[in-house]
């Protein structure tokens, strides 16, 4: 596998670990604010 | 893999930090453009008419003037030359195969109570057999006339017994 395959693979993987550390921070709770209004 | 880690280090950090601002737009930023889209309830624009209904709904019935002492009693001749409240309507879907749909139909008719269907004689179910649509060919399958006399009777022992339970 040439090097600039396996750093884009790296940075792929680094650029999906922030995605989900920003889902985790403020995706999560929202989803779950509008949960909550819709039992209102 | 670890030489390269440890040479490119900064260029995963920027790919980690850059999904993590992705992130943020998504969740965040693109929200905060909607609520303020969002801003104006659509329910609010009614709110102040349907506060004046209910006001008027909610204001005591006027009461009338005093009558003059020469045209005393009036009212009252009035009130009983008034046709009576019409009868309270029995429910017709306690018969069985009678349900909410057919009730209404029934109730078009002219048809209120379990008296109605207990006086049908052959004429008068072929004549109601025929205005129910869909539903024709009901009144003697379930056999109506007989639940609505025991209905009618009060009789529900009897009706449970022929009939099953109401």
């Amino acid at each position: 596998m040439p090097i600039w395959l396996e750093l884009l693979a790296l940075m792929l993987v680094a650029y999906a670990i922030g995605l989900a550390v920003g889902w985790a921070a403020w995706g999560r709770s929202a989803s779950g604010a509008n949960e909550g209004e819709d039992h209102k | 893999m670890s030489e390269l880690l440890s040479e490119n280090w900064w260029l995963l950090v920027i790919a980690l930090v850059l999904g993590v601002v992705v992130a943020w737009w998504v969740f965040v930023g693109g929200r905060r453009t909607k609520v303020e889209f969002d801003s104006r309830d659509p329910l609010d624009e009614g709110a102040s008419k349907a506060r004046r209904n209910q006001a008027l709904i909610d204001t005591p019935a006027p009461v009338p003037p005093p009558t003059p002492e020469g045209l005393a009693g009036v009212g009252a001749a009035i009130q009983a030359e008034a046709p009576a409240a019409p009868a309270p309507h029995d429910d017709l879907t306690r018969i069985k195969g009678v349900g909410p749909k057919l009730a209404a139909l029934l109730h078009s008719l002219g048809v209120t109570g379990f008296d109605d269907i207990a006086a049908w004689d052959d004429a008068t179910i072929d004549r109601i057999d025929a205005q129910l649509g869909q539903f024709a060919g009901r009144i003697r399958r379930d056999n109506w006339v007989e639940q609505a006399r025991l209905l009618a009777a009060g009789d529900t022992s009897g009706f449970e017994n022929k009939f099953g339970k109401l």
